[in-house]
């Protein structure tokens, strides 16, 4: 039988209908289908926080290193406009960086580096003094740079400004998932919880994963989890997934400038294990709602934001 | 930063917050006069000297940390009066005291002082009593309940949030038509309680309030939930009484069809409005109460944190260990301080 005559035959309904196991073949045609049919796009992951320091910027450039060590093309976004420091921790100090990119200098594609650790990175600004100075033009130029790395990666990771500006959240709401990073204190509690109940008000929330960083002693970020999940759940009516907890460590805080990340550096200690340990958690909450999450693209997704604006 | 709620640990400002709230403490009790010495200067001063419902004098001392005389002190007290506490009818004459009523020590601590609170609990001192503040955060304001501790321990096992109210100070002659009232409640619905402290019962069914009743310089007096108030002097008093708090039941009971869909068309409406809400409340994630048309602005500004949420939230900060929770003592004080020039709603005891 011909490949056109088998295909047409598959398609017989009432052909099909005759062969044992139907439902199963049904269903893995049909989905067959529905993936050749819509365009492959990079899983968006954002990593934010109310509150500055909570370690975004660490656990960001940690998880791309540990993903691309699985094989997946990740490619980093510092949107910190005016305070980068990713690219302090890939220890590279690339020619452009999103100032130049949202300022219409150089297109997406010379604006990505490379690291030596494998993902890519497109640097924060440091030049922009204030979120206020980015407008809508700027955010859509972000939008479509944005929708070229989607395309062109497995993983994209957002590693976005701390505070509820709405530049920020745009950028947050480009993502299917909301890595929020904050430790156990009250001040970073609070902030996080504002996050959230930002988060929950609008019309697409993402899925949100908590990380409770800098945790000592063990056992203290589930006990944050469950003050901030219950709270969530009661006010904002937001459900919160838990990512896991990474101890405080002097080894991540007193760290030089040029020494390669904990990951390469350290991959045996507890903080690396516990940064693994988050990651498997979160990709395989991803990986589970992969399939029922609509994926609109990340251009889509940030553009009704800044029509919101 | 926001803590969890605490009480002044200062003597000073612990005493200007009991003093104005001894009636919270328990009904009826005013304080008379503040500063009574009782050991010839020897142990300090009794922080205050009290007046109860019944017209018994109730020496207030207060158990502050690090209080090294406290012990003395108390000890001191009951001796003073169980020396010279029937002759207080006449050597004070502006409290009022009503004569053969028996005086008592009331110790009156907080968290800080619970050590000193435990031992001295364990005292066998007659008409000696211990409670212990717990404070507390509702909506945003600071407020306390009052734990009683008594010489049986019961307060320290884990069953203490269900421990059995204090005995009731019926007076002799009255013993009789309360006991005839309790029975007609129980008859009214095995659901309607009756608790409070010496010298008040509220009696609810379901939580809600059916009526009052207080004992007062050797009186029944009572108080239905629409203020009617009555002596209960006698068995027709008891048995009108018990009749307006049928009435009320019956009330609550018809409020309660709401639910099952008898409701009149007002309170259909007044259940119809809590529901929204509550579903305004319980916040936007699934379906009509996201804010969709609503702008990325507005919906920023519509995340600012409610005291409620603030205070939810609180309680973690003891989880990042209170480090700053010594520091930021006197800024509590004054909080608690400022909430107490409010009206503060009637603190009910928690057993």
């Amino acid at each position: 039988m011909s490949a056109d005559r088998f295909l047409e035959k598959v398609h017989l309904e009432p052909d099909l209908e005759r062969i044992p196991g139907r439902n199963i073949l049904r269903r893995l045609f049909r989905r067959g289908a529905a993936d050749v049919s819509r365009e492959r796009e990079a899983v968006v992951i954002a990593f934010a926080s109310g509150k500055g320091g909570t370690g975004k910027s660490f656990l960001a450039t940690n998880s791309a290193i540990a993903m691309h060590r699985t094989g997946k093309r990740v490619a980093v976004v510092d949107c910190d406009f005016g305070l980068a420091n990713a690219h302090l921790l890939f220890g590279v100090n690339p020619r452009y960086s999103i100032q130049h990119l949202l300022d219409g200098v150089v297109p997406v594609q010379e604006v990505l580096a490379a690291t030596p650790y494998g993902p890519g990175l497109v640097a924060g600004g440091s030049g922009i003094p204030s979120l206020a100075e980015l407008g809508a033009r700027h955010m859509e130029t972000l939008a479509s740079a944005l929708q070229w790395l989607a395309r062109t990666h497995d993983v994209l990771l957002l590693d976005c400004p701390a505070g509820l500006a709405p530049q920020s959240m745009v950028t947050v709401l480009a993502a299917q998932h909301v890595v929020i990073v904050t430790n156990p204190e009250i001040a970073a509690l609070t902030d996080a919880y504002a996050l959230i109940k930002c988060l929950a008000r609008q019309p697409a929330c993402p899925v949100v994963h908590l990380v409770v960083n800098r945790v000592s002693p063990a056992g203290l970020g589930r006990a944050t989890f469950d003050r901030l999940a219950e709270v969530s759940r009661r006010f904002a009516g937001c459900e919160i997934h838990y990512a896991g907890e990474v101890p405080e460590d002097s080894a991540v805080t007193h760290r030089r400038l040029g020494q390669p990340p904990l990951l390469l550096s350290l991959p045996e200690c507890a903080t690396t294990q516990a940064v693994l340990s988050v990651l498997a958690t979160i990709e395989q909450r991803i990986e589970a709602q992969l399939r029922s999450m609509s994926n609109d693209g990340v251009e889509a997704r940030m553009l009704e934001q800044i029509r919101r604006w | 930063m926001i803590r969890g709620p605490v009480l002044p640990q200062l003597r000073d400002s612990l005493w200007s917050l009991v003093s104005r709230r001894l009636d919270a403490i328990e009904r009826g009790l005013t304080l008379v006069v503040e500063g009574l010495d009782c050991s010839s200067g020897q142990l300090g001063l009794v922080d205050g000297l009290a007046r109860d419902a019944m017209g018994g004098p109730v020496l207030v001392l207060l158990a502050v940390d690090g209080d090294a005389l406290l012990s003395a002190r108390v000890l001191s007290a009951c001796e003073f009066l169980t020396r010279v506490g029937d002759s207080l009818v006449t050597a004070v004459p502006e409290a009022n005291f009503c004569g053969g009523i028996g005086g008592r020590v009331l110790l009156v601590g907080t968290e800080a002082s619970a050590s000193s609170l435990e031992l001295l609990r364990r005292l066998p001192l007659p008409a000696f009593q211990v409670c212990r503040l717990e404070p507390f955060r509702l909506a945003g304001t600071e407020r306390f309940a009052v734990r009683w501790l008594s010489a049986e321990g019961t307060a320290s096992s884990p069953r203490m949030a269900v421990a059995p109210t204090p005995e009731f100070n019926v007076p002799k002659e009255r013993s009789r038509d309360w006991a005839t009232l309790r029975s007609l409640c129980e008859r009214i619905d095995p659901g309607v309680r009756i608790d409070g402290d010496r010298f008040w019962r509220r009696i609810t069914w379901s939580g809600r309030l059916l009526g009052e009743v207080w004992s007062v310089e050797g009186e029944l007096r009572a108080v239905t939930a629409d203020g009617m108030q009555s002596t209960l002097s006698g068995a027709g008093e008891i048995r009108a009484f018990a009749d307006q708090l049928m009435r009320q039941y019956m009330q609550y009971m018809k409020v309660a069809g709401v639910a099952s869909g008898n409701a009149s068309p007002e309170e259909a409406g007044a259940a119809k409005s809590r529901e929204a809400r509550h579903r305004g409340a319980s916040g936007a994630r699934s379906g009509s109460g996201k804010a969709g048309d609503e702008s990325l602005r507005s919906s920023l500004a519509a995340a600012r944190l409610s005291p409620e949420e603030y205070s939810a939230l609180g309680g973690s900060a003891t989880l990042s260990g209170g480090g700053t929770a010594g520091a930021a003592l006197a800024d509590d004080a004054a909080r608690i301080a400022a909430a107490q020039e409010g009206p503060w709603p009637p603190l009910r005891r928690t057993d």
